[in-house]
């Protein structure tokens, strides 16, 4: 790579690169089709490689997420009234964290972005072109990956996380009249508190059954739907998610290092 | 301005028209107009009529005054978030409360309907076409009428029961001023020029909110009894 792309920083010995332009890279994909394990991994990648990269996901805005929280444990909201608290959300990401971030030549990870709105707010019911126009303002993605599972295969992983959940639960039942007397290496400890830390990212809210084990199966028909409509009219890079994680990762690596040669060439 | 509230046919509203049964009433103007006090007196007049009337309040909840007070510790709260964050307000009180009674056939009678947030949006300078869509999913009233005073009337009305201004009420946000009085004259100077706006695009019936309160009444409940036929 030539010389005048190396940003030397503090650290003159560990140059981070910069980009010719800033990148914004957007995962989309239906529950449990593995977006932020990818992204987190992709994250690691870019930055051994020494790029700048932030990565922003829903619900982290600084000034809405406390509301969104807070929305989540009162009575339920309506529809209308989480797609508007979602893309103020959305909103406030891309001023406090998308757009500076762009502005300094990094490379942005989204997991998840507008799409993930657009097809939640058109399945519970909202009008697409409305959606549409509310996140106008939004920033377009260079390239949006959508992670494809179909919405069977997203219930069989959901019952997988389940009954890794109730094992786990289950053998720490029998484990703990032991550990008390015989504490955990506190790293050993760390590293199962982690573990668990990300079943549960993966798989928040409650155990499935009967009922609302369906009503997960049809809410992500009706998203996987709106996902396969989306595909050719925003242009999606199709990554068959029903691989291997690493499997998945290398085809992501490839699309996205043939992206950077193409902006530094 | 004529002392009848003229009901005007072809309106401009960017709202479209309901099919509900019932009737809605959006009461509009600024702080300190008058609104809350006429809308108590047409709700009690049309339940002694036999209706069921209910008054729908469009103020700030608790979950949003949180990030508003958040954006105001922070010393910036952009105008395109504040729009989204009360529409997510109203949105809450349309969905829940306006739209059901519509349904059940009641007379809503609506303290502050989207034209105000409306023209505050526009006074803060947020693109008049992406805010107009943004209330898009609110039913069309079958009367606006704005409460009309000036923006010293407003000024004085509100200093008489509260010792100061909000900021957010000040337009503080805009940094206009640093005086709060000042701020809140400018602020308000602008939303009564998005208020002229849509009086002349026949979006809003003007009304002149300085007559006396018993005149008023009778100058509504003409209007309304021409909307409930």
């Amino acid at each position: 790579m030539p010389e005048n792309h190396l940003h030397i920083g503090a650290n003159a010995e560990m140059p981070m690169l910069r980009l010719e332009r800033p990148l914004l890279i957007a995962l989309e994909g239906i529950d449990l089709s593995g977006r932020t394990t990818q992204v987190e991994l992709l994250r690691d990648w870019l930055l051994a490689q020494r790029y700048h990269v932030t990565t922003t996901a829903w619900r982290t805005s600084p000034l809405i997420s406390d509301v969104l929280a807070r929305a989540r444990l009162g009575p339920p909201l309506r529809p209308l009234t989480y797609s508007l608290l979602y893309c103020a959300d959305h909103m406030d990401r891309t001023q406090q964290v998308i757009n500076p971030a762009l502005a300094r030549g990094e490379i942005v990870l989204a997991d998840r972005y507008i799409y993930t709105a657009f097809a939640r707010d058109t399945a519970r019911g909202l009008d697409a072109a409305w959606v549409h126009n509310l996140y106008r303002f939004s920033v377009q993605p260079d390239v949006v990956y959508y992670l494809h599972i179909t919405p069977e295969e997203a219930v069989k992983r959901r019952l997988a996380l389940q009954r890794q959940r109730l094992e786990k639960v289950e053998k720490a039942g029998g484990k703990k009249a032991r550990n008390a007397e015989q504490p955990k290496h506190p790293k050993q400890q760390k590293q199962s508190e982690k573990k668990q830390a990300q079943v549960n990212a993966i798989m928040s809210g409650p155990i499935l059954t009967g009922e609302a084990l369906e009503s997960f199966r049809n809410f992500e028909i009706r998203m996987y739907s709106e996902y396969q409509n989306m595909q050719k009219e925003f242009g999606f890079s199709v990554i068959e998610g029903n691989q291997s994680i690493d499997k998945v990762q290398a085809m992501l690596r490839r699309a996205i290092t043939h992206l950077l040669l193409n902006i530094n060439a | 301005m004529s002392a009848e509230i003229q009901v005007q046919a072809q309106s401009s509203s960017p709202l479209i028209q309901h099919a509900y049964a019932g009737r809605l009433v959006a009461a509009e103007g600024l702080d300190g107009s008058g609104k809350s006090t006429q809308l108590q007196l047409l709700r009690f007049w049309l339940q002694a009529e036999g209706y069921e009337a209910l008054i729908a309040e469009w103020s700030p909840s608790k979950l949003i005054k949180r990030a508003l007070k958040s954006g105001k510790k922070q010393g910036h709260m952009d105008p395109m978030l504040m729009s989204i964050l009360h529409a997510a307000d109203f949105a809450e009180l349309h969905e829940r409360n306006i739209v059901p009674a519509l349904q059940r056939g009641a007379i809503v009678l609506a303290d502050r309907y989207i034209y105000t947030a409306l023209a505050r949006d526009l006074a803060r300078g947020v693109e008049r076409s992406w805010a107009e869509d943004l209330y898009r999913f609110a039913a069309r009233p079958d009367l606006s009428i704005y409460f009309q005073i000036s923006a010293e009337q407003s000024l004085e009305r509100i200093l008489n029961n509260h010792p100061r201004l909000k900021y957010y009420q000040a337009g503080m946000d805009l940094g206009i001023s640093r005086d709060p009085i000042a701020s809140f004259r400018a602020f308000q100077q602008r939303i009564l020029s998005e208020y002229e706006k849509m009086i002349e695009a026949n979006a809003l019936l003007p009304f002149d909110a300085t007559l006396p309160v018993k005149q008023q009444q009778q100058l509504l409940r003409a209007a309304v009894e021409g909307i409930l036929q």
